[in-house]
């Protein structure tokens, strides 16, 4: 999303504006879980970070909604737009989420997958509808596209591709005006409070509960999701030794069951299991209660 | 020792006793001029069975401070020491450890930074630390340095500050010099400072504790770090706890700075660490004149004692600063940390700013005199003079002959 | 510490108890996670994990940690120097009889062969 949020940000300044595009992550892996920023402006940009009030949001997986660490809505106005991949309608989306701006929203995970064989090209496809949306000429999008595509090592058939899947992601989208909304008198006061001292066993960073991260449903991470057919299991124990996160759990008769709160499907139980016991099959999650649990 | 004798120490003698007494369960060492005395003192009561803390000889200052940190967030009293170049081979752990939380006493024996490389002292290397977290206390004799070691674990471990701390001494007019010390008697040690019992760090088989966690979000990280400023805001209060409690039992009284015939002064001289002797002689010589000149010895610099530093300088005529110590584009470094403590009062003096004693060099009684005449100049007038950089007429005139034994070709 | 080896010789006499929790933010398929989750089974809880500077330093991002044990991160090259200051600390404080020596813990490096 990294590379969406650079593209827009070329295909902008190839355009004639002014950009200034930005990530926000930790770890610097690929797949980690991020958010860029882009600024566009005809005039010089006077700021700098996160972006608090967002004209346009692009998310590419729907189930961030309901993550709380994430909650990409934030600063939102009923002005502006989201644009998803998901395969709910944005009728159900807009249900789910109660927002009240435009909402864009195609299965664009599947066109990307369909394109390059891999759900990262999801971010082409959003950066491609995003251009659309904003109003960049088709010629920057495509420009962008072959600049930044490359510097992220892809090599040149994968380019291609992704220049197809651009195509194809963008149809259906038309320009949207999105007017900011105009902002007068003073901003609202943020309470600005005075820190005090806490007992050491308080404010020292260290973490005295054990064990907790089962906390983190690292369950949204998948794409694909390992579902084990037991008829075919011979209790071999392979998953459950190979999967790097211990989110397969054997019952009392050594039969593997998946933790789908926390497996990121990474799919090398499916790869490892030599009965092939185990099938990959692409998800798309009803939404929950309790948020984004299959 | 059984009980308080008086006995010439040295500085580096000192510090190993104030380890000592302290009963630490562990010393990381590796040497360096001008500290090594410390250790190898250590090393030989360790081996001979008269101190019970485990001495260990690290790879490198980086590795030292590494186990000296993780031994105390086990949960063990520590004591370390290093100087200049080991100070900063190590400095990101000074920023790792006291971002831990956890205590511990690191000697510092101060020594100029290369490049140019030298072994003598000045106060670059220490005050390079100074935004690390680690509190900092500045002995100006072997008492003080032994006396701040006791202090600074007393301070350390007290549950409002939990930030280690370094003493601060300077080599070789202290470290390598013997002046009388007496040392407290051990089971009075003892029940001033007790056992480390920490509550928040500490790593036990029955209790896992994650340490160092990393941290993500800005306004998480900043709740930690503030915490380490109010943990240091603290120490001014727990400072005057203990050195009370200090005088009480070994009979000496400790505060955040020092003052030499400072009532009545009306131009005042600030110096710290050992060359500040050289201060309290001349504010006598100028006093046996008539004049009324006093002398304020920074002894606490982390955390800055403002308040004090207000109220000990505001109201006088003239004030010089006499920084052993360069920032280079800057000027002296503690300086501009006093002029941020007067700006405020409307009673501010002239203050007057002198780099001197660079890599040990001597700060003589002409250069004092030069001083005076600045102060007299600046009282009488309102005017401040520019900074000056102390250095004599015969030194300029010896590094003229050694820059020509140098061969580079200087001018007749 | 006891000192007898336990032979490992069939995936069924690993413990099926986890000591790393899943919910770590590291990458899906991580092989490096899988060998420490492993060789977690074989340490048990007693134990403290060093680290320096590398990918398994974000396992444990406040307020969350993966272990049953200890963890503490040092810094870029530190990771044998911390665990020998543990492991200095934990024998000095038992000899002193200020830890019980059933408070005791395996100290463990974990770092990249670069950060060591």
């Amino acid at each position: 999303m990294k590379t969406a949020s650079r593209v827009v940000g070329t295909a902008a300044l190839l355009d004639g504006f002014i950009a200034q595009d930005s990530p926000v992550y930790g770890a610097e892996r690929r797949g980690a879980p991020m958010t860029a920023h882009t600024r566009i402006a005809r005039e010089t940009i006077l700021e700098r970070g996160v972006i608090a009030n967002p004209d346009l949001v692009v998310v590419a997986d729907d189930t961030l909604l309901d993550d709380p660490s994430v909650e990409p809505l934030t600063g939102t106005s009923s002005e502006g737009v989201l644009l998803l991949s998901s395969a709910h309608s944005p009728d159900e989306l807009r249900e789910h989420t109660g927002y009240q701006g435009v909402i864009e929203a195609r299965d664009l995970l599947a066109l990307a997958l369909e394109h390059v064989g891999s759900a990262a090209g999801v971010s082409t496809a959003l950066a491609a509808a995003a251009c659309k949306l904003l109003g960049l000429s088709d010629g920057s999008t495509e420009e962008a596209l072959k600049k930044e595509l490359p510097q992220i090592g892809l090599d040149p058939q994968v380019v291609k591709a992704s220049l197809r899947l651009a195509e194809r992601a963008r149809v259906g989208f038309e320009p949207i005006e999105i007017s900011p909304p105009t902002r007068s008198g003073r901003p609202p006061r943020s309470t600005v409070v005075d820190v005090t001292y806490a007992p050491p066993e308080i404010g020292t960073p260290s973490v005295a509960a054990p064990a907790n991260t089962p906390l983190r449903r690292t369950g949204n991470w998948r794409v694909f999701t390992p579902v084990i057919d037991l008829s075919k299991c011979t209790q071999c124990w392979i998953c459950f030794v190979r999967c790097p996160d211990g989110a397969i759990l054997l019952d009392s008769f050594e039969n593997p069951h998946v933790d789908y709160g926390v497996c990121k499907g990474c799919l090398i139980c499916v790869e490892e299991c030599p009965t092939h016991a185990i099938a990959k099959v692409r998800e798309v999650r009803e939404w929950v209660e309790a948020g984004f649990d299959r | 020792m059984s009980e308080a004798a008086t006995t010439m120490l040295t500085g580096n003698a000192a510090a190993a006793w104030g380890a000592r007494l302290a009963d630490v369960d562990y010393v990381p060492a590796f040497p360096i001029t001008p500290q090594t005395e410390i250790i190898e003192t250590l090393a030989r009561w360790s081996a001979a069975g008269e101190m019970a803390g485990r001495f260990v000889s690290m790879d490198s200052e980086h590795s030292m401070l590494t186990a000296a940190g993780a031994a105390a967030a086990t949960g063990a009293r520590v004591f370390t020491a290093t100087s200049s170049q080991g100070l900063l081979y190590g400095f990101e752990l000074l920023y790792t450890v006291a971002g831990w939380r956890v205590p511990l006493v690191l000697v510092n024996v101060s020594r100029g930074l290369a490049s140019p490389i030298t072994l003598e002292p000045d106060h670059n290397d220490v005050l390079a630390a100074r935004d690390c977290g680690f509190l900092q206390i500045h002995a100006e004799t072997c008492q003080e340095v032994l006396d701040s070691v006791l202090m600074a674990y007393k301070i350390a471990e007290d549950p409002r500050v939990l930030l280690p701390v370094i003493v601060n001494l300077d080599g070789f007019s202290l470290s390598f010099t013997r002046e009388p010390v007496t040392l407290p008697e051990p089971s009075s040690v003892s029940g001033y400072l007790g056992t480390y019992n920490p509550r928040h760090a500490f790593i036990r088989g029955k209790r896992p504790m994650a340490q160092g966690v990393s941290v993500l979000g800005g306004s998480v990280y900043s709740y930690f770090r503030y915490q380490m400023q109010l943990a240091a805001e603290n120490a001014p209060k727990v400072h005057e706890e203990a050195a009370a409690e200090f005088e009480r039992l070994f009979g000496r009284r400790y505060g955040l700075v020092d003052d030499y015939r400072l009532d009545d002064a009306e131009l005042v001289l600030v110096m710290s660490n050992s060359f500040a002797t050289k201060g309290r002689a001349a504010v006598n010589r100028w006093r046996a004149r008539g004049l009324r000149v006093g002398l304020l010895r920074l002894r606490v610099l982390r955390p800055f004692p403002r308040d004090a530093i207000r109220l000990a300088l505001a109201g006088r005529k003239a004030v010089a600063v006499i920084d052993q110590n360069l920032s280079v584009g800057f000027g002296g470094i503690t300086v501009g940390e006093i002029a941020h403590a007067l700006y405020d009062d409307p009673h501010r003096p002239p203050l007057l700013s002198y780099v001197g004693g660079l890599g040990g060099k001597e700060i003589s009684e002409g250069e004092f005199e030069q001083i005076l005449d600045d102060l007299q100049f600046a009282a009488s007038t309102g005017v401040t003079p520019p900074p000056r950089l102390l250095y004599t007429e015969a030194e300029a005139g010896q590094m003229r002959t050694l820059l020509t034994i140098a061969g580079k070709e200087i001018d007749r | 510490m006891s000192r007898e080896l336990t032979a490992y010789k069939n995936l069924k006499d690993l413990a099926l108890k986890e000591f790393i929790l899943p919910g770590t933010t590291a990458c899906g398929g991580c092989g490096g996670l899988e060998a420490l989750r492993l060789a977690a089974k074989v340490l048990g809880d007693r134990v403290v994990y060093v680290n320096a500077a590398g990918c398994f330093t974000l396992l444990s991002v406040f307020p969350y940690t993966p272990f049953r044990g200890s963890w503490l991160y040092t810094t870029m090259g530190s990771a044998p120097a911390g665990a020998q200051g543990v492991r200095d600390a934990l024998d000095a404080l038992i000899a002193r009889g200020k830890v019980k020596p059933e408070d005791d813990v395996q100290v463990v490096v974990v770092a990249g062969d670069g950060a060591t």
